[in-house]
């Protein structure tokens, strides 16, 4: 046994399988959760048929829920605020596999929006047509592992239009990073020997520094990589397509954000938005449909003809006279 | 080609006024011909807007020409040539690397982005180039803020003459050039590539480093007026303080922001000196057109200046200073430092006083005033803060004993 104790291979094992404690013994299903907005989650519900959502608080780390369900499940994690608000830019989507009593779990500590305490969730089930699961418990219980503390540091600060106006900042096992250094360092100010601890003091600031400038570069690779550009989508190849066939005026059927427009209106300019043109653009809208030379969205039911299909899935159409 | 040749002329435009006020030949007067040149693009612009003239390529670089011309027959003060004084280091420079990528992608490769610059900004600036005339109207609610003072546009107005269309990137590229020039300055006016990069990769001071808003072009204007007066102190030279009331006074004319909040604590901080009149000549010659022609002074219009605590503010301007990623943990600790030193003589206080009253001055509007709003909804607050944040870090760095 004392051999056992000090052979550094089982020791090292031994170390992993605490790390890994929860993915071995927790739960039979891990479904990591990965960034979703606000968008992506109403045009689900908008195209899903079968949807259910419910409101839950806990403390823990960890989403478990068993089910059973003829068809995978989707779920959407909304954190609530006190007063019942989201951060849009802390959404969160899962996918459950199908199954008869499927014990899953979401380790919801690596995401940006966890963190201690007593918290409230919003969740939406979403799933095919005519599929009713069967949700026998959902719970929050657990506490974070090592390795979901620090994927939680790690995750991406979302590259959003409002992310000129206020960066949220990086939690390291649901504490505030920012908080955390700043007492840190505010701590170290009062030590004895300034000049050294002057030093320690721009090399933790550097390396907070540095913790975003690691997502810059992450966008840059996004962004540069990417047939579309984030939020604006297709925005700006749409208005060159409009340009150079002359498309002054257009009709926008859309989820009714008014990003979109102001971006397009921009690189579009002198683009004319109105509810009078020729030529409708659909872009995220969350009931439309084009079916034997008829488009319906929102007021507009006309006929015409589809033109031209862009990158981000936008459609533009010229109705017939 | 033809962007190459204006920005070659404004450069020159730039060293030759430089020149003009004595600093000597070299790298920082290099550095610095574009952010002289920025002024005197909106100079030019205003004189033109003043007398009705339409802004065409004639108008606006034929005043150029002219003034290059008159400098260049103006005998200048002869000066001795300084050599560039700051040795790079490679690791910290590696530190820029991921902030440079991300600037240069996202201002010449990438398309405008961000919400306020579709709004205003650069929106503006297209409106105008086209109309042939600085706006000041909505132009169909197109235009947020045309009440605005016109540096930013006027730069990229001047440097899209003779192009037939307005072009995105290249309105970009020019404010991407215009800040990279203004930090090259600063690292080699106060030789400290450290206080350099501490606030260049202050995270959403690094975002902004994208483009598309005046925040950084407003902060920087500040960094130079601010190293240039803290220079003077160093040399006695008064060049350095000319140069500081010449850049404050561009604040004034890059945000409605810069006369509240930069203009006010630099002449408190200045005190009763000569150029403080070079500076309020420079300046006032915006608040005192838009008074003539009924554009509102303030941001957000009348309603800034009514007073009163407003509810939950104040604990949101904690959260952000304290908890949010906008800013990390060097504005907090540049506070306890602040409180710290004014135990220290009195000639170390005042140049603390610009990064003290502005972020003073910021926490009073948006607690006071209904600017609350734009904390609450996490829309202006924090980029304000980029101001007194980097303020703080050039005047821990330069005036801290080694």
């Amino acid at each position: 046994m004392t051999r056992l104790l000090y052979n550094p291979l089982m020791l090292r094992i031994f170390a992993v399988s605490i790390l890994f404690s929860q993915t071995c013994f927790a739960a039979s299903i891990i479904s990591n959760p990965v960034p979703a907005d606000l968008n992506q989650l109403n045009q689900s519900i908008s195209e899903e048929a079968s949807h259910a959502s419910v409101d839950l608080s806990g403390k823990g780390a960890d989403l478990k829920i068993n089910y059973s369900s003829p068809s995978p499940l989707s779920i959407y994690i909304l954190f609530l605020n006190d007063d019942g608000s989201v951060n849009p830019r802390e959404i969160v989507s899962a996918e459950l596999p199908k199954g008869t009593a499927v014990e899953s779990l979401i380790p919801l500590s690596q995401t940006r929006g966890w963190s201690w305490g007593e918290r409230k969730y919003k969740l939406h089930f979403l799933t095919d047509k005519g599929v009713v699961p069967a949700i026998s418990k959902v719970e929050i219980s657990g506490s974070p592992s090592l390795i979901d503390g620090i994927k939680q540091f790690f995750a991406l600060e979302p590259f959003t239009p409002s992310s000129y106006h206020r960066l949220s900042g990086y939690k390291l096992f649901g504490i505030s990073f920012t908080l955390a250094l700043t007492l840190i360092l505010i701590i170290l100010l009062f030590f004895r020997r300034k000049k050294h601890v002057m030093n320690v003091i721009i090399i933790l600031i550097l390396l907070f520094n540095v913790r975003f400038s690691m997502d810059l570069l992450r966008y840059t690779k996004i962004n540069l990589s990417s047939d579309t550009y984030s939020t604006a989508g297709s925005a700006y190849q749409i208005a060159d397509y409009f340009k150079s066939n002359e498309i002054n005026s257009i009709q926008l059927c859309s989820d009714g954000n008014t990003y979109f427009p102001t971006i397009l209106k921009y690189a579009g300019y002198p683009l004319s938005v109105n509810s009078e043109a020729d030529h409708v653009l659909i872009r995220n809208a969350f009931k439309w449909s084009f079916e034997n030379g008829n488009l319906t969205c929102g007021d507009l039911t006309a006929p015409a003809t589809q033109i031209s299909k862009f990158p981000d899935g936008s459609i533009l159409f010229k109705l017939s006279k | 080609m033809i962007f190459a040749l204006t920005l070659i002329g404004l450069i020159l435009e730039g060293w030759l006024i430089l020149g003009l006020i004595g600093l000597p030949k070299g790298w920082l007067r290099f550095a610095l011909a574009l952010p002289i040149s920025a002024l005197t693009c909106t100079l030019i612009i205003f004189v033109l807007t003043i007398f009705s003239i339409s802004l065409t390529p004639v108008s606006i670089l034929g005043l150029h020409l002219i003034t290059i011309i008159i400098l260049i027959l103006i005998p200048k003060p002869k000066t001795k040539p300084e050599p560039a004084n700051l040795k790079p280091n490679l690791l910290l420079l590696l530190l820029l690397i991921p902030v440079f990528v991300y600037s240069l992608t996202h201002s010449t490769l990438l398309s405008t982005f961000h919400y306020d610059s579709a709004t205003n900004w650069n929106m503006r600036s297209q409106v105008s180039f086209y109309e042939k005339q600085i706006v000041f109207d909505t132009q169909e609610g197109l235009i947020k803020k045309p009440h605005y003072p016109f540096l930013y546009h006027s730069l990229q107005i001047t440097t899209q003459q003779l192009q037939s269309e307005w072009n995105d990137q290249l309105a970009n590229t020019i404010h991407f050039l215009f800040n990279l020039s203004a930090l090259i300055a600063l690292a080699l006016i106060t030789k400290s590539l450290l206080a350099i990069i501490l606030i260049v990769t202050t995270p959403l001071f690094a975002m902004h480093l994208g483009g598309g808003y005046a925040d950084i072009t407003l902060t920087l204007f500040a960094l130079l007026s601010f190293a240039s007066y803290l220079e003077f102190k160093k040399s006695d030279n008064k060049m350095w303080l000319i140069l500081s009331a010449i850049f404050i006074s561009a604040c004034v004319w890059t945000k409605s922001e810069g006369l509240i909040l930069c203009l006010i604590p630099w002449i408190i901080m200045i005190g009763i000196r000569k150029p403080v009149l070079i500076a309020l000549g420079l300046s006032l010659l915006w608040p005192i057109f838009a008074i003539f022609k009924g554009i509102p002074l303030s941001p957000h219009g009348s309603t800034d200046l009514s007073i009163g605590l407003q509810a939950g503010a104040f604990t949101e301007a904690l959260k952000v200073i304290f908890i949010s990623g906008s800013i990390g943990p060097i504005l907090p600790l540049a506070l306890v430092l602040t409180i710290i030193r004014t135990r220290k003589p009195k000639s170390e206080i005042r140049s603390l006083l610009f990064p003290l009253l502005s972020l003073i001055l910021i926490l009073a509007i948006y607690t006071l005033t209904p600017n609350a709003e734009y904390l609450l909804n996490g829309q202006s607050f924090d980029r304000q803060l980029l101001l007194p944040t980097s303020l703080f870090i050039l005047s821990f760095f330069l005036t801290l004993p080694e």
